[in-house]
């Protein structure tokens, strides 16, 4: 009730929603990467991995709520400026958080990534970064029967969540199949050290030729989860219906192809697709289509068409700077799309 | 002579625009919050200081003094570049154009069309750029002479105290929301509706704010906070429209037709923004309170570029004007504001 007063007397009388907003960049003089709505974490230790994956251990504040094994959260961090968030899913167990107070995530890099290639030098040992609550993500339903879990690439982060959360309280049979390229297998270690541990847990390490030369063989009544890329998730859901096994899967976003042939694409703008060309700006096609879009210069100066990009690239038609697929801020007018987009207005 | 080569002259920019953007980075965004938390501080301390008046009247002069620059920062250094998207590359919603209102009586989206869009895409093309003398001064022989031009000192004077209200009034006026016939060639972007809801709404929030509620919460020295509040907002009216008639009716500066600008390409946006400001030079601290539109010439060649780096590219666009023999319009304040009021003076005459 009281902060709603203030929230209301900051929006009538200071122009900010709310007072923390309006009082956000004193207060990150004392806090630093303090934010209104976001939580702060600390990084406890942040180290290279074998094939080009970074391990970030973060000490969230005290009033992060916990997580359930298999959800992700965003996190943000300040890059040259820059606020960039993308989501990571948690690789370490609730259990964990518990007993270190901190959480695990393994994070791929991207040759490209503008996110996380400047990570490894732009974080230090106990600098501050942004973390949001944990939402979503694949869960572990205990319904007492067999598991079996197939993992792509950093799709591996849910998985060694659940196994680590959950291992000790599950008596039926546990088995993971881990795809990914040669010597990509991350957190290994734990793996065998699960297996030592519980006898009914089993696991195979496998590059995704091998995979596809031996196909899971999925019995009645086994609970299947799958993480990893689309077509890897789409064979295992296919083995699942066939088997008819539950089936539970968590999606991940990968780079887009990007290409600069003619070619059409979906833009969704408040649930409604329009479709484009990449031969024109999206403003103009917008406009054309009756798409709820604002036009202004037309030259990229103004700022009033400029809306924010959910999903998808798109290039820069003035700088010729072609977006990452992440969330962020275009200008309809100098924007030409380069793949499927997801535009909020 | 040679044709003026605007293309080489709009590449030249370009490229200077996009060198310096590709510097933007964390030191603007210290730069920005800086400001920011200075704002704060001059603003709260400048309305505490207002209650001391009894102790010593001259902490109320400190008071408002300290308010009136924290109106002044939050209206120029931040809310104008803010709200032009100079630093919405840094993703805070708190620090961004689509979100950003300020401390004026003028609703902010009303001021992101009429002065962004308008403005700055049509700079000082007579009958699309209301900027132009805001349709009270007579200040080029593209208008007809009216015998209320005699007088136009006056409206001035007016319209730089009532700063605030005046720009809050602006996009009424040109939409012809309350007066006058609506004008066949220009196109409504918001319902009359709208604009007198939003018009209203912001105008009471800020008479609420500074005349009843902060004075109200001050008690028995209601009336030196409504005072010291009314003089803040006097002096950041005057201070604001100051620099920007420096910025945009010194002597020199240029007018354009309507069919001049049909088809214009990048370079010749470029030339017309060129010759239609003039900067102010000053120190560190001056530009800061100008909001940096003391280099008003980069500030509408490069609209979008961070303040904090109009100081840096100033010598680059210099440069480049002297290359291509075009004039850099640029003065002490005192030499520019003389020059506007030359200008006010000069075309309140007829056949000036």
């Amino acid at each position: 009730m009281f902060l709603n007063v203030v929230n209301k007397f900051s929006e009538r009388f200071l122009h900010h929603k709310s007072l923390a907003g309006y009082i956000e960049p004193i207060a990150q003089r004392i806090l630093p990467a303090w934010r209104s709505d976001l939580y702060r974490a600390k990084v406890k230790l942040l180290s290279s991995k074998k094939a080009g994956y970074l391990n970030l251990v973060l000490e969230p504040q005290k009033q992060w709520p916990s997580f359930v094994a298999g959800q992700h959260i965003e996190l943000t961090v300040e890059l040259d400026g820059r606020l960039l968030t993308r989501v990571f899913t948690i690789a370490s167990s609730p259990n964990h958080f518990k007993r270190h107070k901190t959480i695990v995530l393994l994070i791929k890099r991207n040759k490209l990534g503008r996110f996380t290639q400047p990570l490894l030098s732009s974080l230090n040992h106990n600098c501050w970064v942004n973390i949001s609550a944990a939402r979503g993500g694949v869960t572990l339903v205990n319904d007492n029967k067999p598991v079996v879990m197939v993992a792509g690439g950093s799709g591996i982060t849910p998985i060694i969540s659940m196994l680590e959360q959950h291992l000790a309280s599950i008596t039926k049979p546990v088995y993971l199949r881990y795809v990914a390229s040669q010597g990509a297998h991350q957190m290994t270690d734990l793996l065998t050290k699960l297996a030592l541990a519980y006898p009914h847990f089993s696991y195979h390490i496998m590059t995704r030729a091998i995979h596809l030369q031996n196909p899971l063989q999925l019995s009645l009544n086994t609970d299947v989860y799958s993480c990893g890329p689309e077509s890897l998730m789409a064979s295992v859901a296919g083995l699942a219906k066939e088997a008819e096994c539950d089936f539970y899967q968590e999606h991940f976003a990968f780079t887009p192809i990007i290409s600069e042939q003619q070619a059409d694409f979906e833009v969704v703008i408040n649930q409604r697709v329009h479709i484009v060309t990449n031969e024109q700006n999206l403003l103009d096609q917008l406009q054309q289509a009756k798409a709820p879009v604002i036009r202004g210069c037309g030259i990229g100066v103004c700022h009033q068409c400029q809306c924010v990009k959910a999903k998808g690239v798109v290039k820069n038609l003035k700088t010729g700077e072609i977006s990452d697929s992440a969330q962020g801020l275009i200008q309809l007018c100098i924007s030409q799309p380069l793949t499927d987009l997801e535009i909020t207005i | 002579m040679s044709p003026f080569d605007y293309e080489k002259f709009g590449k030249e920019l370009d490229q200077l625009k996009q060198q310096t953007l590709a510097k933007v980075g964390s030191e603007d965004a210290n730069h920005i919050r800086r400001i920011i938390r200075w704002q704060r501080y001059c603003s709260w301390s400048g309305r505490l200081m207002l209650l001391t008046g009894l102790i010593h009247p001259l902490l109320w002069v400190v008071g408002v003094l300290l308010l009136g620059t924290a109106k002044i920062l939050d209206n120029m250094e931040i809310g104008h570049n803010v709200m032009h998207g100079q630093y919405d590359w840094m993703n805070d919603k708190h620090i961004n154009s689509r979100s950003y209102e300020w401390d004026i009586a003028c609703d902010g989206e009303s001021w992101n069309r009429i002065h962004n869009f308008e403005h700055h895409t049509y700079t000082n093309v007579i009958g699309k750029d209301r900027d132009f003398g805001y349709g009270l001064l007579r200040l080029s022989n593209d208008f007809k002479w009216r015998v209320k031009n005699l007088w136009q000192f006056i409206t001035y004077i007016n319209l730089s105290v009532l700063f605030e209200w005046g720009i809050s009034y602006h996009e009424l006026a040109a939409e012809r929301v309350f007066i006058g016939k609506k004008k066949d060639d220009r196109q409504q972007r918001v319902s009359h509706k709208t604009l007198k809801r939003r018009f209203f709404s912001k105008g009471a929030r800020q008479i609420i704010k500074d005349y009843i509620l902060f004075p109200l919460l001050a008690g028995p020295l209601f009336l030196w906070v409504l005072v010291g509040n009314l003089l803040a907002n006097v002096i950041r009216n005057l201070w604001t429209s100051t620099i920007i008639f420096c910025g945009h009716f010194t002597e020199h500066v240029h007018t354009f037709t309507a069919d001049s600008i049909v088809d214009e390409t990048q370079g010749q946006w470029y030339y017309r923004q060129a010759l239609g400001s003039s900067n102010i030079d000053g120190g560190k601290a001056f530009h800061i309170m100008t909001g940096h539109l003391s280099f008003q010439i980069e500030h509408h060649l490069f609209p979008d570029l961070p303040s904090s780096r109009y100081q840096e590219v100033a010598p680059q666009v210099q440069e480049i004007f002297k290359k291509y023999q075009l004039p850099y319009h640029t003065g002490s304040f005192l030499t520019q504001y003389s020059s506007v009021l030359r200008r006010i003076f000069r075309y309140s005459l007829p056949s000036a």
